[in-house]
């Protein structure tokens, strides 16, 4: 188990540098300039040029450049990678053309709403998919399994986003609900609050609830035909002991995982649905962003996600490390 | 559902998806599959043929705005007058077209960087190994639209987005299963045999996990859709006023919703539908190849 | 050319007789202008103090400095103060800080200031009284900055504005300029307060004005709340105890939030056909229409080739099918625009003579391309969503063009991102934008005068005939002479196809509920009507 954590952890600082790069050239590649945005109205190309200097957008991106003659490896002393990543390590993420403010306020003004929102997808992607699953996998081919397996598959080909439209329809034009349009946190307000974020989560969790529904089954039943079950079986152990003994805590392994990753599906899915919903959340922030051509907050901001990913990669690769006896006790 | 979440099941497994080619199964027990594969036969049918059996132009204005459903228009028409139907049978092409080609991409070039840095292995492998977490710590639409705002917004550009991000989640299975393939017995013969590294890997490790790959494709068509309408519906895939199921959902299908629902119903169920039909597919496919989930029906 | 009743003459001696009256009046004057449906089931209810507000905003409102840009006009348009406001229907001067003025000769104008305003009672200004000096500042920030709103006014057109004393301005424009009341009472040309400038480092995020009302809050993208300022010249004004704007830009959820209540007035553009149905299906909603001066317009970059080919242009204005936009994105409920929206009835050219002029003839279009010698055409035509109809009018434009073998791909814009690539890189074909609804004709032929930054610099354009013809428009004091300089000139910009081809506009639909009082959407001069507003108990 410490080799397995020693090599985690070990590879988290090349990770690091590989997804500041990434993300860093990812946009510096793009054709658009950020002085131009910052002009703003009155400029000229005088200005604008006054301004990459002034930004800096005229120095060169990498400590290091090829060259196609001699010295060909030439180090920089003043580039904007290192500027830039620097910054980003002392929290420092940049500022954004649209809001006029720093990207890490904008993140942290808005990160209550997504992590409220995911949160809540996860409980409901847990709460519906691990018992449907475990159901389904327990009643194998009967008919509940039928219907569980049915409104899993339904789960997952049915968009986010259109099932989000259809909850904020229907009501309307129903019975002219709509949810609150200002944000208010759960403990200042909660029933305007939930009323803001119950749908949502809803909408979101679906694919997610599905998805884990399936998977769960598809553990469960891989783990039921596992030689040691039906060897406890053959002991005389009631089904029930077997099961709840057994099978869930091996099942629970990979299930595990699924939600991991499913979380990191949900952040995917979040940003469509905080657009339907008119959630100011960080996915909504992403899209304004990348709508806006505003190049410092998406970078900033992409950053900040990657990193908040890695991180989440890395506690499910730890958990699961901690939950598989083979590596535990390795 | 993401790319990455699809294949799971796939990927979690420490075991090799060691696949034995053994009798198919009667097509009797997968009803299912053969009909959600008539489905999607028909679906690429009807992309092909939009031309010539779309009752109208999907662009040009074909009667009065947000009209009721008639025999003319069995969906209405939406806020231009365009015929809803035509508009969801060339939205067919675009999720169709953009998902074939991205999966097509992305599997053959994931596939091949697996092959190669499963078998070759040591430090190369494990460079491989960094870059692909790293491309991993991009949740999909996040790194489809960080692409889209640094190359711009298009159709091809998000095929191609599609395509290049879902590498990472193929090679990595993919380079899973050639490890424990490479130490396989009809390996060391082969190599024994004095094949080439090359010969071993095409003549032999791909052919035996060609139906891991299949699988894995069809699993990632649907998600592959999915993220197209999801881009379009930002107004990042297909451009106004290219019918595309994603882009139609957007602003006048709500605005209208009252007056005219279809246009937002009729795209909504396209995709659906569409999505639904690959997704059972791929149950039964995996089915049908993976020898270690038989038992499970 | 007869003038409708609407076109009261308006003679100089109108203009002194107005601007000796007194707060009153001027509530009654504005009170009784115009012929517009009363706006409360029960006009003749006495207002109840009170209440808040809520309003939203379908655009970002970005930057709060009135020199810098328009798009907050709905929120420092409140919390400003003014020289006056021209009711854009009647011609009627406004009085707010100025209580009067004189026009000894064409070039001079004397303002006698009020000396009961005061700025609101806010460190580091602290209530002080408004003074000639603060308006001649105010002004003179203008120069520094390039506000594409205004028709460059301060920069070129005036001589010199100086505090004669603490209430006394004194106003000289270089050659005569009628449009110059107009101008100055534009929603841009607020007066603020130097301390308040050097203290926040500019007013882009806050300000402290002179008006009804006092910023409280202000957040790009999220929205601003103003409370009531007690101590407002116009005595027991506002009624209101403050207003809350909330940032919308989704039109779903802005409506869903007025069919909520949450919202107490609509305030995204609606078409007929919603607000129709929203009428029928929200009981005891208060509606009216109103001739719309939104001017969607679509731009052309007359330095790309082919488009500096005037027969280029006159084939896209003859293969716009402007008639069949009007059926389907104002269904039917809309009518033709020249160079000033037909909203704007004082000053636009009248329907028959545009019926006239607009053809939709593709063979023409067709021939005239083939002789400039265009086979095939690609045309790059950016729209943004802040403004209504760019993309929808974008998309028929498509349509209608692709015939004659032009491909328009349109991309669509974020707000600033949309003035970057347009306005200031010039990099597009052609555009699509919208007015800010402003009912001062020369905001509305400022293309036409070259030296115009939105004209020269943004479309190229260079008609040195067009431009003489603006500068004399500007010579006419006279109402009648105006209006025929200015049909001479709308009559020159048809003829030369650019820069700017107009569409149509339909009208404003507005909704709001029954217990917002005095609520007069058809009147864009918010300062001094958002004052009026007050809010009855809900039953």
């Amino acid at each position: 188990m410490r080799t397995y954590l020693a090599k985690r952890l070990l590879m988290l600082g090349p990770l690091l540098v590989g997804v500041s790069i990434l993300t860093f050239l990812m946009l510096r590649v793009a054709p658009a300039d950020a002085a131009v945005a910052q002009a703003g109205l009155g400029a000229t190309p005088e200005r604008v040029e006054q301004l990459r200097a002034e930004m800096g957008l005229d120095r060169p991106y990498f400590p290091i450049s090829f060259r196609s003659s001699v010295p060909f490896v030439v180090f920089n002393r003043d580039d904007q990678y290192t500027d830039w990543l620097f910054d980003a390590l002392r929290g420092d993420l940049g500022t954004s053309f649209v809001y006029d403010a720093p990207v890490s306020e904008e993140i942290a003004d808005r990160l209550p709403v997504t992590v409220e929102l995911l949160l809540l997808s996860s409980l409901f992607t847990v709460l519906f998919g691990v018992p449907a699953g475990v159901l389904s996998a327990l009643r194998q081919n009967s008919p509940a399994d039928w219907l569980v397996r049915s409104v899993g598959v339904f789960g997952i080909s049915i968009p986010g986003f259109w099932l989000g439209i259809l909850f904020l329809l229907f009501p309307a034009i129903w019975w002219g609900w709509a949810p609150p349009a200002v944000y208010e946190p759960i403990w200042r307000d909660p029933v305007d609050n939930l009323q803001m974020f119950l749908l949502p989560a809803i909408a979101l969790a679906a694919a997610s609830a599905a998805t884990v529904m399936r998977l769960t089954r598809s553990a469960m039943l891989d783990v039921m035909h596992h030689d040691f079950v039906r060897t406890a079986q053959a002991k005389g152990l009631r089904r029930r002991q077997v099961v709840i003994g057994h099978a869930l805590k091996n099942a629970l392994i990979p299930v595990v995982t699924f939600v991991g990753i499913q979380t990191v599906a949900l952040i995917s899915g979040a940003v469509a649905i905080e657009l339907v919903f008119n959630l100011d959340g960080i996915g909504s922030l992403l899209f304004a962003g990348v709508f806006a051509r505003d190049y410092p907050l998406v970078q900033g901001l992409v950053l900040f996600i990657a990193v908040v990913v890695m991180g989440m990669n890395l506690a499910v690769d730890l958990l699961y490390g901690w939950l598989d006896p083979r590596i535990r006790y390795a | 559902m993401t790319i990455d979440a699809a294949v799971a099941p796939l990927a979690v497994a420490d075991e090799p998806l060691r696949v034995r080619t053994g009798p198919v199964r009667s097509l009797r027990r997968h009803v299912v599959g053969v009909v959600s594969a008539a489905v999607i036969a028909a679906l690429i049918l009807i992309a092909l043929a939009a031309p010539w059996i779309a009752p109208y132009s999907p662009t040009a204005p074909a009667g009065v705005a947000l009209e009721d459903p008639s025999w003319q228009h069995p969906f209405g028409t939406d806020r231009f007058g365009r015929d809803v139907l035509s508009r969801v049978i060339y939205g067919a092409r675009v999720s169709l077209g953009v998902a074939v080609a991205a999966v097509v991409m992305g599997t053959a070039l994931g596939a091949a960087a697996g092959l190669a840095s499963g078998y070759v292995g040591g430090r190369q492998d494990r460079i491989n190994q960094l870059l692909l977490d790293i491309g991993l710590a991009f949740p999909g639409i996040v790194a489809l639209m960080v692409i889209v705002a640094a190359f711009g917004r298009s159709l091809t550009i998000a095929t191609v987005a599609i395509g290049v991000t879902s590498v990472p989640v193929v090679m990595r299975v993919v380079r899973g299963s050639v490890i424990s393939e490479k130490e396989a017995l009809y390996v060391e013969a082969a190599r024994a045999l004095g094949s080439t590294d090359t010969r071993v890997v095409l003549r032999h490790i791909l052919p035996n996990i060609s139906a891991l790959i299949i699988v894995l494709a069809s699993a990632l068509v649907p998600a592959a859709i999915l993220q197209e309408a999801t881009l379009s519906f930002f107004g990042f895939g297909a451009r106004p006023p290219t019918a595309s199921w994603g882009a139609d959902l957007s602003k006048d299908a709500r605005l209208y919703f009252e007056v005219q629902p279809w246009m937002a119903l009729a795209p909504g169920l396209a995709l659906s539908i569409t999505v639904l039909a690959f997704n059972l597919l791929g149950d039964t496919l995996r089915d049908v190849l993976d020898p270690r989930m038989r038992g499970r029906r | 050319m007869s003038l409708t009743p609407l076109q009261r003459p308006l003679s100089r001696r109108t203009f002194l007789a107005a601007s000796a009256s007194t707060t009153a009046s001027a509530v009654l004057l504005a009170a009784c202008g115009g012929e517009r449906a009363p706006s409360a089931p029960d006009p003749d209810a006495t207002p109840v103090a009170g209440g808040t507000l809520r309003t939203a905003l379908f655009f970002d409102p970005d930057n709060l400095d009135p020199v810098q840009g328009g798009f907050a006009f709905p929120v420092f348009q409140r919390m400003y103060g003014y020289l006056h406001h021209i009711d854009g229907h009647t011609l009627e001067v406004i009085p707010d800080i100025a209580s009067g003025f004189e026009q000894p000769d064409e070039l001079t104008y004397i303002f006698r200031l009020r000396n009961d305003v005061h700025f609101h009672d806010l460190p580091p200004v602290n209530g002080r009284t408004v003074t000639a000096d603060d308006v001649a500042y105010s002004f003179s920030r203008l120069t520094e900055v390039l506000n594409p709103i205004d028709p460059g006014f301060m920069s070129r057109r005036v001589d010199s504005v100086t505090a004669q004393d603490a209430a006394t301005l004194r106003l000289t424009t270089k050659q005569p300029f009628a449009s110059t009341m107009q101008v100055l009472g534009s929603f841009w040309y607020a007066v603020v307060p130097r301390e308040a400038v050097e203290a926040f480092g500019g007013l882009s995020k806050q300000g402290i004005g002179s008006g009804p009302f006092i910023l409280d809050q202000f957040e790009q993208e999220v929205g601003a709340t103003l409370r009531r300022n007690p101590a407002y010249y116009r005595a027991g004004l506002p009624y209101l105890d403050g207003i809350e704007i909330t940032v919308i830009t989704d039109p779903n959820n802005a409506i869903n939030q007025f069919r909520a209540r949450a919202l107490d007035v609509n305030a995204t553009p609606l078409d007929l056909v919603r607000w129709e149905g929203l009428k029928g299906e929200l009981s005891g909603v208060q509606s009216n229409k109103v001739p719309g001066i939104l001017d969607p317009w679509i731009g052309v970059n007359l330095r790309r080739p082919p488009f500096n080919d005037q027969r280029v242009r006159t084939a896209l204005d003859l293969a716009i099918d402007r008639r069949a936009m009007i059926q389907t994105l104002a269904f039917g409920d809309g009518r033709l625009n020249g160079p000033i929206p037909w909203g704007n009835e004082r000053w636009a050219l009248p329907n028959d003579e545009l019926e006239a002029f607009y053809r939709h003839d593709p063979d023409e279009a067709a021939t005239l391309l083939n002789a400039a010698g265009i086979e095939s055409l690609q045309i790059t035509h950016r729209v943004t969503p802040a403004l209504p109809l760019g993309e929808e009018i974008g998309t028929m434009l498509k349509e209608q063009l692709r015939p004659l073998g032009i491909n328009v791909t349109i991309e669509v814009h974020e707000q600033n991102d949309w003035i970057n690539t347009v306005i200031l890189e010039q990099n597009f074909d052609t555009c699509g934008f919208a007015w800010f609804p402003v009912l001062d004709p020369t905001v509305s032929l400022r293309f036409l005068d070259k030296d115009d930054i939105f004209s020269g610099l943004m479309f190229g354009f260079d008609d040195p005939e067009i431009t003489a013809l603006y500068n004399t428009m500007q010579t006419k004091f006279d109402v009648a002479e105006r209006y025929e300089a200015m049909a001479e000139l709308q009559r020159a910009a048809l003829r030369y196809h650019g820069p700017v081809l107009h569409t149509f506009d339909s009208y404003a639909y507005n909704l709001w509920w029954p217990w917002v009082r005095n609520w007069r959407p058809e009147n864009t001069e918010l300062n001094f009507y958002s004052a009026e507003h007050w809010l009855a108990p809900r039953s």
